[in-house]
């Protein structure tokens, strides 16, 4: 069982700034997830936590073992930290077999070679690779290179499982499955995970919980559903939900105010942000508190059908409904919930509705 | 319209390019009389192969002598070189550019302006007048552009590869034999044999550092050169069986050493 502990990592780049002072703690046996943007650090802290590179500043404990601790001048190699790491481009040896590339590992350690093999074949095994140990990477699907890939990280058992963008060289389909297995033999291992992405499907389908990152700040750690249902700022609300939410600046004189009985005086502010969720909103009859929506554009999706409306002050939102709305039809509509943020995109209050 | 005048271009420097080694097979083939008499483009009208058995039989020793200088000075210095890109590839700091740019200066300075304390340094190692000096003259000399090579196609080694296997777990002796050096294979085979053909034609180094003709091919053709007058069949047939061993080499590996080529042309990728 191992636990993580990150404190104050920092790493500098030339004139950018990587990584500024990152402190967060993984428990054992969880499935971490760091999600952010491209450029926002995700890669550099992952390869940090590896041991390929080193940080400016902080302390880095795995398992009770204290692995970097820059004051102290502690730094132990890449080699000496017992961790897994699947590439994004999967760095599979092509000068080897798919067998030598997951034995490789083992041979580094000097292990017997029946031992090498029954490590090997039990591996291969659990991940469904069996029958292509003999190949070469280049003749293998994307989705099999990856498998191999994470036998390679798993079969010499380490502490810590990393991965970096693990899904994003599959086409969508192989995607679906892939993240259903890597959760599934995550789980069986019990081993601790953390998995960095720029997807957020990604991140909500494996995650126990989510990091969110960015220009190497942490915005929020969370559940899932803590994200989602109160993301810290707009940067998060927006970032996490696909559709994503709908955000409406109001200003004082704002039509709006009155509509939603929300006002920025209330919350001493000259202008502040609402945000909703395409999903979280009631379709009314006629009535004085709802938002008139003319419907511009739609898409027949099935169960849930996604429509464009345009509001007051020529605004646009997205909406999730059950039933089709045919474009050019007018509507009202209420949010259920409504999260409010402010001039800075801090969410400082959420009002949900009966 | 296009396609023609290339052929046309490429036939014509092929022709150009043909002459002189023509000319060295046909002279190859002629008899001291008809040295004398017939002219050097005209071939013979009774090819006769008792100028190349002699010169042959004289030419073994001086084979056998630069196949000892050169293969292993040209398998030293790329072993050398690659070890020397593999460092420069794993680690970043203002060192390594200075010694890249020491390398580069080291490879376009004209050997000949070096010789000097070469030769002097070969003297002190009491190596003077036999084929090991020549063979580490020919390894120092070629270390620089042997790294500056291998330095060039290791940039197409992806650098994931090498972290890959630093996670799990192999040295860095291990990760350069095991990972970086079999992927490096086509560039380590154009280098060996870029160097080895340039050592085998090296007229100037065996020539300072030893004495008589006997222990390098090029000094011995160049022993067929009279005072009075030239056998030219002679140092043809001398020629001739030189050039042999490199252009062996050259056709045998000749694929490894064009798609190495072509690996530089694409900037390493």
């Amino acid at each position: 069982m191992t636990e993580i502990i990150v404190e104050n990592i920092s790493k500098r780049f030339k004139n950018f700034e990587a990584l500024k002072k990152i402190s967060f703690k993984v428990s054992s046996g969880d499935f971490f997830v760091i999600l952010g943007p491209s450029g926002s650090g995700k890669t550099t802290l992952l390869r940090i936590l590896s041991g390929i590179e080193r940080p400016d500043e902080g302390r880095i404990i795995i398992d009770e073992e204290v692995v970097v601790d820059v004051k102290k001048k502690i730094f132990v190699p890449p080699q000496k930290r017992k961790v897994g790491m699947v590439f994004q481009s999967w760095a599979l040896y092509p000068n080897m077999k798919a067998y030598d590339n997951i034995a490789f590992p083992l041979r580094v350690m000097g292990l017997s070679k029946e031992e090498i093999e029954k490590r090997v074949k039990e591996v291969a095994n659990v991940l469904g690779i069996s029958d292509v140990l003999e190949k070469y990477p280049s003749q293998l699907s994307g989705g099999q290179q990856q498998r191999v890939a994470l036998a390679r990280a798993l079969v010499k058992q380490p502490k810590l499982l990393l991965l970096d963008e693990p899904f994003s060289n599959l086409d969508a389909r192989i995607r679906i499955t892939a993240r259903e297995y890597v959760k599934k033999i995550q789980r069986e291992l019990g081993i601790t995970t953390i998995l960095v992405t720029h997807d957020q499907a990604d991140a909500f389908a494996v995650g126990d919980k989510i990091m969110v990152i960015r220009s190497g700040v942490i915005v929020q750690i969370g559940t899932p559903q803590e994200l989602y249902e109160y993301p810290m700022d707009l940067f998060v609300a927006d970032f996490i939900g696909e559709p994503p939410i709908n955000i409406i600046k109001i200003f004082r004189e704002d039509p709006l105010v009155k509509i939603l009985n929300i006002d920025p005086k209330q919350y001493e502010e000259d202008i502040i942000y609402i945000g909703f969720r395409p999903g979280d909103i009631e379709i009314l009859r006629e009535s004085e508190k709802c938002i008139e929506t003319f419907i511009e554009h739609s898409e027949y999706q099935g169960v849930r059908n996604l429509s464009i409306g345009n509001i007051v002050g020529e605004r646009r939102i997205k909406l999730v409904t059950e039933k089709f709305l045919k474009p050019g039809e007018r509507i009202c509509i209420k949010p259920i919930k409504i999260h409010i943020f402010n001039h800075d995109g801090r969410r400082i209050d959420t009002i949900q509705s009966k | 319209m296009r396609g023609l005048t290339a052929s046309l271009t490429i036939i014509i420097i092929g022709i150009l390019w043909a002459i002189p080694l023509y000319v060295l097979i046909i002279g190859s083939f002629k008899n001291i009389s008809e040295v004398l008499t017939t002219p050097i483009f005209l071939p013979s009208e009774r090819p006769d192969f008792y100028t190349l058995l002699k010169t042959g039989s004289s030419m073994t020793d001086p084979l056998i002598n630069t196949i000892i200088e050169v293969i292993p000075a040209a398998f030293i210095s790329t072993i050398l070189g690659s070890l020397s890109a593999y460092a420069f590839h794993r680690f970043t700091s203002k060192i390594k550019d200075i010694i890249l740019i020491i390398i580069a200066i080291a490879t376009y300075i004209p050997y000949q302006s070096i010789m000097v304390p070469l030769a002097i340094f070969i003297r002190s190692l009491g190596l003077y007048d036999t084929v090991w000096g020549v063979l580490i003259a020919f390894i120092i000399l070629y270390i620089p552009i042997a790294s500056l090579l291998m330095t060039i196609f290791m940039s197409s080694v992806p650098r994931d590869l090498i972290h890959a296997a630093e996670v799990d777990g192999a040295s860095e002796f291990t990760i350069f034999r095991r990972v970086v050096l079999p992927i490096l294979g086509p560039g380590f085979t154009s280098t060996v044999v870029f160097l080895v053909i340039q050592a085998w034609n090296n007229f100037f180094v065996p020539l300072i550092l030893v004495r008589g003709y006997e222990k390098h091919v090029t000094l011995k053709v160049f022993s067929y050169i009279g005072q009075s007058g030239n056998l030219y069949n002679e140092m043809f047939s001398a020629a001739l069986i030189a050039s042999l061993p490199p252009l062996i080499i050259f056709i045998s590996m000749g694929r490894y050493f064009i798609r190495g080529l072509l690996t530089l042309g694409m900037g390493g990728r």
